[in-house]
């Protein structure tokens, strides 16, 4: 089971370069941006489950041996699932510009995550409604982005309760498998 | 062709003219590189290195972030950044960059330029938060009444390092005493770990274990050596004096060794000492800082004095009392340097030598400004003295977990910290006034807390 779980998610990983690689011919019909951005997705989605599921949720709610916190260095304790989602986007970031990805939610508990541009807006409009995928092209400042935004699901009681009670919440009643956001990525065109 | 002919024809006049030009500024006492090229005052601290350009400035190419990276990285790690320039990295931040550019230091930092580089850290105008928080005071009830230009006030924001400014660490720490029960100051443990992980074991050193060349056989010098903690860490004369240990030793002696020894066995501190006030110059090949050269007032009698590793650290005795009042005594002439001998803190550390008071009980300048730090790893903790005192001095705030609660509450120090006479004074009388943080956080805990007994019912 495990060995079947790490050869996915390596074979996933593996996949992220090849498709960089593809990107680049897009023009002379390489991967297109959304095949690309559909990719990435698969991988984030892969491991924040993972870790939600199998960290997060196994050790600190079921078998309560560890805390989770949002000062985890104080306190000692996991990364809560979205700090560490944060954690790799900033680290990708840092090492690349051919996409970037960020978690956003219409009802966020860190205020800025909230949507910024008319696109996350739109697309947050648009998974939270039908949990479908979003896809468009939005320029930002002086550059062109394809951004993609899917639907972020509920995959764990830990998701829901952190949220529903978490002081400043903007919303008390999220459900398992409820959309409680979306996760942005976006890949530069020019 | 003509037109390189021409080129390279006047090339050579063009280079006599600035060649000349240069001697010329040079004799007449402007310096070449300060007042043309520095139009404005160096901040604080960096006017000790200002004469080395290509330190902060790539030849065509500005300063580049890196620039102020490779001193201040780890003071930024340290400081668990709040804005660490990795969260801007999203091009969705490209809205809020082009209003202030968080990825640059020098956007906040402008170093020499006439009207913005002054005393305070940084040198954009204090409401600088509005461009990327102004809805602050909307969304939060508790802060509607606040001025835009009050958000880094003493006991409030720090841009960088708020780890002891936030919600929940301040709710756990809300009424305390001003003075804990047990006021202590952590002990240094990294000899005995040294001791505990050497293998072979280390012996400990007697006199006359000595091997030190014959020349210089003071007895004063043996006796002093036997009695440090390098003899009870088996670190012999020639570990020092030498490069290379027995046989070799005679012809290898060095009289003066100089701070790549010490670093050999205290590379953190010679790297905190480096990075700091103290040691900056010599971290960029500068000759070494002397207290002429500071901007703030020294003794007269110490103008000249070098700063290396000995000018603090008599290089045999390794006494830490001294080293933590007296060494810096001897140069700092100003006046929260001079009030220290009269304040509480020195009451205690008086009574602390003269064994009327525990080991841990008294405040030295080093208690505050070279304060012992835990730092873990592979499961162990030590306790490392910072020399980088730049790692918790400006904003004041710095200091709050890593020294004032040592010993004090968190709201009495925020109090004494926020109260600009009470630096002055070393910390001599109580602070003026009460910073309402606390009552805010207390708010909020009781706000939270009917929210939730509200959701329940």
């Amino acid at each position: 089971m495990n060995i079947c779980f790490y050869f996915k998610k390596i074979t996933l990983l593996g996949a992220i370069p090849m498709l960089l690689a593809g990107c680049q011919q897009q023009q002379s019909g390489g991967v297109n941006p959304q095949s690309m951005a559909d990719a990435i997705h698969t991988v984030i989605q892969s491991d924040r489950t993972a870790y939600t599921k199998l960290i997060v949720n196994r050790l600190a709610f079921d078998e309560k041996v560890i805390k989770v916190s949002e000062h985890w260095q104080d306190d000692k304790a996991l990364v809560l699932p979205a700090q560490m989602f944060r954690a790799g986007a900033e680290i990708a970031a840092e090492s690349q510009n051919k996409f970037s990805y960020s978690l956003l939610s219409e009802w966020p508990l860190n205020k800025q995550n909230a949507a910024k541009t008319e696109i996350e807006k739109q697309g947050l409009k648009q998974v939270g409604e039908t949990a479908t995928n979003f896809y468009a092209e939005e320029k930002l400042g002086d550059k062109h982005f394809f951004t993609a935004v899917y639907p972020d699901v509920a995959v764990a009681e830990a998701c829901v309760q952190c949220h529903n009670k978490y002081p400043d919440t903007p919303k008390k009643d999220f459900k398992l498998g409820d959309v409680m956001g979306g996760v942005v990525v976006r890949i530069p065109l020019d | 062709m003509l037109h390189k002919m021409l080129s390279y024809r006047f090339l050579g006049p063009i280079l006599l003219i600035i060649v000349l030009g240069y001697f010329v500024a040079e004799m007449l006492g402007f310096g070449f590189r300060q007042p043309v090229f520095l139009p404005g005052k160096t901040s604080s601290a960096h006017h000790q290195i200002e004469i080395a350009c290509d330190v902060c400035h790539t030849p065509l190419g500005g300063v580049k972030q890196e620039a102020c990276l490779d001193c201040h990285k780890d003071a930024l790690k340290a400081d668990s950044d709040s804005h660490a320039i990795k969260v801007f990295n999203d091009p969705r931040s490209y809205a809020l960059l082009a209003q202030i550019d968080a990825k640059k230091c020098v956007t906040c930092h402008a170093e020499h330029i006439a009207d913005k580089t002054g005393n305070k850290v940084a040198s954009v105008p204090d409401d600088f938060c509005y461009a990327c928080h102004k809805e602050i005071t909307t969304e939060r009830a508790s802060h509607k009444d606040f001025s835009m230009d009050g958000c880094t006030a003493s006991g409030c924001h720090n841009y960088h390092d708020n780890q002891a400014l936030y919600e929940n660490f301040i709710a756990q720490h809300l009424n305390e005493a001003n003075t804990l029960a047990l006021p202590r100051v952590p002990a240094r443990n990294m000899a005995d770990i040294h001791r505990q992980q050497a293998t072979p074991p280390l012996k400990t050193l007697i006199g006359t274990d000595h091997d030190g060349i014959s020349s210089a056989n003071d007895a004063g010098i043996v006796q002093d050596w036997a009695a440090s903690g390098h003899a009870h860490s088996g670190v012999n004369c020639s570990d020092c004096h030498s490069l290379t240990k027995s046989g070799a030793v005679a012809k290898e002696w060095t009289n003066k060794p100089d701070i790549a020894v010490c670093e050999n066995c205290h590379k953190k501190e010679t790297k905190g000492f480096l990075n700091g006030k103290h040691g900056m110059r010599l971290a960029v090949n500068l000759s070494p800082m002397t207290p002429e050269m500071a901007r703030i007032p020294m003794k007269d009698n110490a103008h000249n004095k070098e700063l290396n590793c000995n000018s603090c650290h008599s290089p045999h005795r390794s006494d830490t009392k001294e080293v933590a009042v007296e060494a810096c005594l001897t140069c700092h002439d100003d006046s929260h340097s001079k009030a220290y001998i009269n304040s509480p803190h020195h009451q205690l550390w008086k009574k602390e030598i003269t064994g009327e008071l525990p080991v841990g009980s008294g405040v030295s300048c080093a208690t505050c400004h070279l304060p012992r730090l835990p730092e873990k790893e592979h499961g162990l903790e030590s306790i490392l003295v910072m020399h980088n005192q730049n790692m918790n001095l400006r904003p004041n705030s710095k200091m709050i977990r890593s020294v004032c609660m040592n010993c004090h509450g968190l709201g009495f120090s925020l109090d004494a910290l926020a109260d600009p006479a009470l630096m002055i004074n070393n910390y001599s009388t109580l602070p003026s006034k009460k910073i309402n943080t606390l009552n805010m956080i207390q708010g909020r805990k009781i706000m939270k807390k009917q929210s939730s007994s509200d959701d329940l019912k």
